[in-house]
């Protein structure tokens, strides 16, 4: 059987029938994983996975995770193994101790099985910039073609696949972008509905924990297990943790949608318009109303650059405890200065260091306010729009990337482009809920379509995307 | 305000950050610094982007609370000096710093 | 002096809560290196902030003191840097919004009250403790972390006497407010001048210079005094100050120029992230003021007016919270405040010096020490007698009343067995009696002593010696 297949509903109704165990499953697992060419391991926890899965004990029919394994994106803190984030500053660091994620889900038996690639401390969006190199697209023969980052092992983990789940991290898009490229479902809660502690801070204003699945259903699953008020991280939310995944299967609202006419526009894949706009019948169909709504343009161009300014800014702050004294890889020196600058000059890769200099520059109080500062203030604007967008709709419905996956050399630097190549970061600067789901294959490659929502109501944008789910899947996507 | 950066400027944002770069890693960031001023210049052109506050958190309505003056787990000191590069006299150790 | 020296001051004060400013980590500065530290002290990725309400409380409490407006949303900032003993690279600090703002505190110095303003009072983070060692620098990461408030002055100083004055105040509010230990040799306790020169009438100011590593107060001033000195001098030559940092070296007694950067760093200021804003209602912090320890100058007022102590009295007692806590928990059972006040100032202290123990170490509580107060002025026990059960009193939990009774420390004060006595031995000695009517003083005396005698030294002296002289003088 190929249990690799399986969702964790799936897997868990064969546990429950006996059909097979955690330990079959796990050892099955860790073959495939052994045997993959695409690049997407970081440290693993084979051993521990083992030993869990021996030890398990009585099936729970009641714990939908119970046995179920996972990975993990490698900026995620697990405890008494590696946690490098990809970069070769950290390739010896061992966290002494676990994320909330993590002791939430070995908690209720999840069993996790490793960590995996990702960009360099969450900067970037290829998968290219990992210390073990490129994570290539499962789906693509040549492998020529990106998974996307910065959660790329995490997303080509799922993509496969070779778990069911895998944990992951988003800031502009890390998660809900991939999950385009890989046909997969990729899930960014609100800010702070689940606890940051333990996840490495990159721009932590924008810092979202998520995760990849292969259905909606899981997602809405998952949530339940993990959100939550965490006392560790004070920024988490106290919001009530809804019955997510009772209500994902539950609702048969008449839903507002709305499409952003300047987004939409930007595609220029023609063949994903099209697919799109069938989509858009489908959800008319199911008794939603969807209409094209404007944007100014002025603020849509704004996105990218607000998200880069302001993340550089915070992560060239982030970074700068990885210095070789007190923890991770140090190289040789005669001074104190000697062996920072070495440690930090030769083992962060170039994108890193260019981030931080952007960021440095951002910071410096000569540029701050015309930089730094009118970001944040372009921020606000931004999601000020957005907010009054919320008050009449209920979603954003749009394609969650220009096209399928591109080339690892694919560039495009026109501003319009980068309009629909990172609309996500939308649902960064406002904390929104948001979701990439499969739309279909283009030449045999997926596209996604992503539902972003308003603060904390993750159940009817799981709903959405649940009733969207359904239709394409009997329609064979 | 720069409308441009000299590969000094460069040098120097990069040493305050401690980063040396090579001559290669300088040319590359100073022909790409104009498409990063060139960001720049879009969030400029965010109609009343200089009228309002910076927004800093994503809920605004969202506040932090204080936590209670009691100890939690600490870390052995083994766990300590097990993360070190080098240590003595169970004390991370450098070469000696000058002020 | 052709010139005014203005002078402001940054104090830096090292919290006494449990834990720590933005961890739970626990604080013991006796504790072996590196076994008080938390993930987050050591700057490990994916660790978050928590921010320590004690420490808050404590703020609040010093800001108060120095009649600050206090923010009731707090909000905190980084300030970024590279250092060996700033595990993240960075200090979560205050630097927008400080809790406190725009207070002052008056100085008595020589005679004249002054006022000096106190521009800030913020909240950070302490960093962790190097020891430099022949070619090695080791850290020790206990101290990372821990909760600090910086106060920071106008530059309304104009003398080393001043300064003096003003870090001495501080260090009895914050000592008296029960937030830190207030030690400037330990390091709970650190200050840094700043200070120019200018012509006396001039608006604009000199060149600054700031002097760091000061360990005492008296350095502080000496330093100050120095320094007007040095810069002076240069002013006089025609040439101009340059603006640096000089450190005291205590070995020569001196200020030395540290090596000074070209330009002043740049810290990148900006909001601290993973900290949202904090709301404080009012009642909240109403009721941290309310519940702050006295201050000493609230305890120097009630001494003098209610307890009509001198102020010189009143100093010594408030030289140390723990001498005043010690008087004042044994003035709930006495009303005898002027020799309750003699006997913790004078006969204790002596005590705790030769012994080279504090009061809190002290034997006697304060409430027994107020009972043999009472016994004193009650004229149940002579001062001599006193002293006596104080002794017994260090070496027993027993009662004062009960170690004189016991040790036969009582004198007698009943009126009537006295006069029983007295006019006894006047019957028996009617010729001293004639002789201290013909004025020779030496019989009363004498009559005395045979009184004393009888008494095997029991009765109250002054009580018999009063008794005495009416009874004669009554049979006149």
């Amino acid at each position: 059987m190929k249990y690799e297949l399986l969702t964790i509903v799936e897997l868990h109704n064969l546990y429950v029938s006996k059909k097979v165990t955690p330990l079959d499953v796990v050892e099955y697992l860790i073959e495939l994983i052994k045997k993959d060419k695409h690049n997407f391991m970081e440290a693993n926890m084979f051993e521990e996975a083992i030993k869990l899965a021996k030890n398990i004990g009585e099936v729970d029919k009641d714990n939908l995770l119970w046995g179920i394994p996972f990975l993990i994106k490698d900026n995620i803190a697990t405890k008494e193994v590696i946690t490098s984030a990809s970069s070769k500053i950290l390739s010896n660091y061992i966290s002494p101790f676990d994320a909330t994620m993590i002791k939430k889900l070995k908690a209720i038996k999840a069993i996790p099985l490793g960590k995996t690639t990702m960009d360099e401390f969450a900067m970037g969006g290829k998968g290219t910039t990992s210390h073990n190199g490129f994570t290539y697209n499962p789906l693509d023969k040549t492998k020529t073609k990106m998974m996307g980052g910065s959660s790329s092992g995490s997303a080509a983990a799922v993509t496969v696949p070779v778990v069911p789940f895998a944990l992951a991290s988003d800031t502009g898009d890390s998660i809900r972008k991939p999950a385009s490229y890989g046909g997969i479902v990729g899930f960014k809660p609100s800010w702070g509905r689940i606890s940051r502690y333990g996840l490495f801070s990159f721009a932590p204003s924008m810092d979202h924990a998520g995760y990849f699945t292969r259905s909606v259903f899981d997602a809405a699953l998952l949530l339940e297990a993990l959100a939550g008020y965490d006392e560790n991280d004070p920024t988490s939310s106290t919001h009530v943790v809804d019955k997510y995944s009772k209500n994902t299967a539950n609702s048969t609202s008449n839903y507002q949608i709305a499409v952003i006419k300047g987004i939409f526009d930007n595609i220029l894949d023609e063949k994903l318009k099209s697919l799109f706009s069938k989509s858009i019948e489908e959800l008319k169909i199911l008794g939603h109303k969807v209409e094209f709504v404007e944007m100014p343009i002025t603020l849509l161009r704004a996105i990218f650059p607000t998200y880069f300014v302001i993340s550089c800014a915070e992560a060239s702050s982030n970074t700068a405890c990885y210095d070789g004294v007190n923890f991770g890889v140090r190289l040789e020196g005669n001074t104190y200065e000697e062996i920072v600058t070495k440690t930090r000059s030769e083992l962060f890769s170039a994108q890193i260091k260019k981030r931080i200099l952007y960021g440095a520059y951002a910071l410096s109080k000569d540029n701050k306010d015309e930089t730094y500062l009118r970001a944040q203030r372009s921020r606000r604007k931004i999601v000020e729009f957005i907010n009054k967008l919320f008050e009449k709709y209920d979603f954003i419905y749009l394609p969650a990337a220009p096209s399928v996956a591109p080339k690892f050399n694919e560039y495009n630097n026109d501003d319009n482009f980068a309009i629909a190549d990172n609309h996500l970061a939308i649902a960064n600067f406002g904390g929104y809920p948001s979701i990439t789901i499969p739309l279909g294959k283009i030449n045999g490659l997926p596209v996604g379509v992503n539902f972003t929502g308003r603060p904390f109501e993750e159940s009817i944008v799981l709903n959405i995307a649940y009733q969207l789910e359904q239709i394409l899947e009997k329609k064979g996507a | 305000m720069m409308d441009k950066i000299t590969k000094e400027q460069i040098k120097k944002l990069a040493d305050s950050m401690y980063l040396s770069l090579t001559d290669k890693e300088i040319d590359e960031l100073f022909a790409e610094f104009p498409s990063f001023l060139h960001k720049i210049e879009l969030i400029n052109e965010v109609g009343g982007v200089d009228e309002c506050n910076e927004m800093i958190f994503p809920f605004e309505e969202q506040f932090g609370t204080l936590h209670e003056d009691r100890e939690g787990e600490i870390l052995t000191k083994k766990e300590v000096l097990k993360l070190a590069p080098k240590t003595k006299a169970d004390q991370i150790s450098l070469p000696k710093v000058v002020k | 002096m052709n010139f005014e020296a203005i002078i402001g001051l940054e104090i830096h004060v090292e919290l006494k809560t449990k834990t720590k400013m933005f961890s739970r980590t626990p604080i013991d500065f006796k504790a072996e290196p590196n076994t008080l530290v938390t993930p987050i002290d050591l700057a490990l990725p994916g660790t978050l902030p928590l921010v320590n309400k004690e420490a808050v409380i404590f703020a609040i409490r010093v800001s108060n003191a120095l009649h600050m407006k206090i923010d009731k949303l707090i909000r905190f900032d980084r300030k970024n840097y590279f250092y060996s003993d700033l595990p993240k690279g960075y200090q979560i600090t205050q630097d927008r919004f400080p809790i406190g703002s725009e207070g002052y505190i008056d100085l008595e110095v020589e005679g004249t009250i002054k006022r000096v303003r106190i521009q800030r009072l913020h909240l950070e983070e302490d960093t962790a403790k190097q020891i430099h060692l022949g070619d090695e620098t080791l850290i020790d990461y206990n101290r990372a972390g821990i909760p600090l408030i910086e106060i920071v002055t106008h530059p309304d100083l104009r003398s080393g006497k001043e300064a003096a004055v003003y870090i001495e105040k501080i260090r009895q509010i914050v000592t008296f407010s029960d937030v830190s230990d207030g030690k400037m040799e330990e390091g709970s306790l650190r200050c840094d001048v700043n200070i120019s020169l200018r012509p006396y009438g001039a608006s604009s100011f000199g060149e600054k210079v700031e002097i760091k590593n000061l360990n005492s107060i008296s350095n502080v001033e000496r330093a100050i005094n120095l320094e007007i000195k040095r810069q002076e001098k240069i002013l006089l030559k025609g040439e101009k100050v340059i603006a640096e940092t000089r450190r005291y070296d205590d070995s020569i007694k001196d200020t030395v120029s540290m090596r000074s950067k070209d330009e002043t760093v740049d810290y990148k200021y900006f909001p601290e992230t993973n900290i949202l804003p904090i709301k404080l209602s009012g009642a909240f912090v109403n009721e941290v003021i309310s519940n702050c320890p006295e201050l000493a100058d609230k305890k120097r007022k009630r001494y003098i007016k209610e307890y009509s102590l001198s102020d010189y009295d009143a100093d010594i007692l408030l030289l140390d919270k723990y001498n005043a806590a010690y008087f004042d928990e044994a003035a709930k059972f006495t009303s005898f405040y002027k020799t309750l006040s003699n006997w913790v100032t004078v006969e204790i202290a002596t005590y705790l010096n030769s012994e080279q123990i504090c009061i809190s170490d002290f034997p006697i509580e304060p409430k027994r020490i107020a009972l043999l107060v009472n016994l004193i002025e009650s004229g149940d026990v002579s001062n001599k007698q006193a002293r006596d059960i104080f002794t017994i009193m260090l070496k027993s939990t027993d009662e004062p009343l009960n170690i004189a009774k016991t040790h036969n420390l009582m004198q007698i004060s009943d009126e009537n067995v006295i006069l029983e006595t007295i006019r006894i031995v006047l019957n028996e000695n009617k010729g001293a009696i004639e002789d201290y009517r013909a004025g020779k003083d030496r019989a009363f005396g004498f009559l005395i002593g045979k009184i004393m005698g009888k008494s095997r030294g029991k009765f109250n002296p002054t009580l018999t010696s009063k008794l005495l002289k009416r009874e004669i003088d009554k049979n006149e």
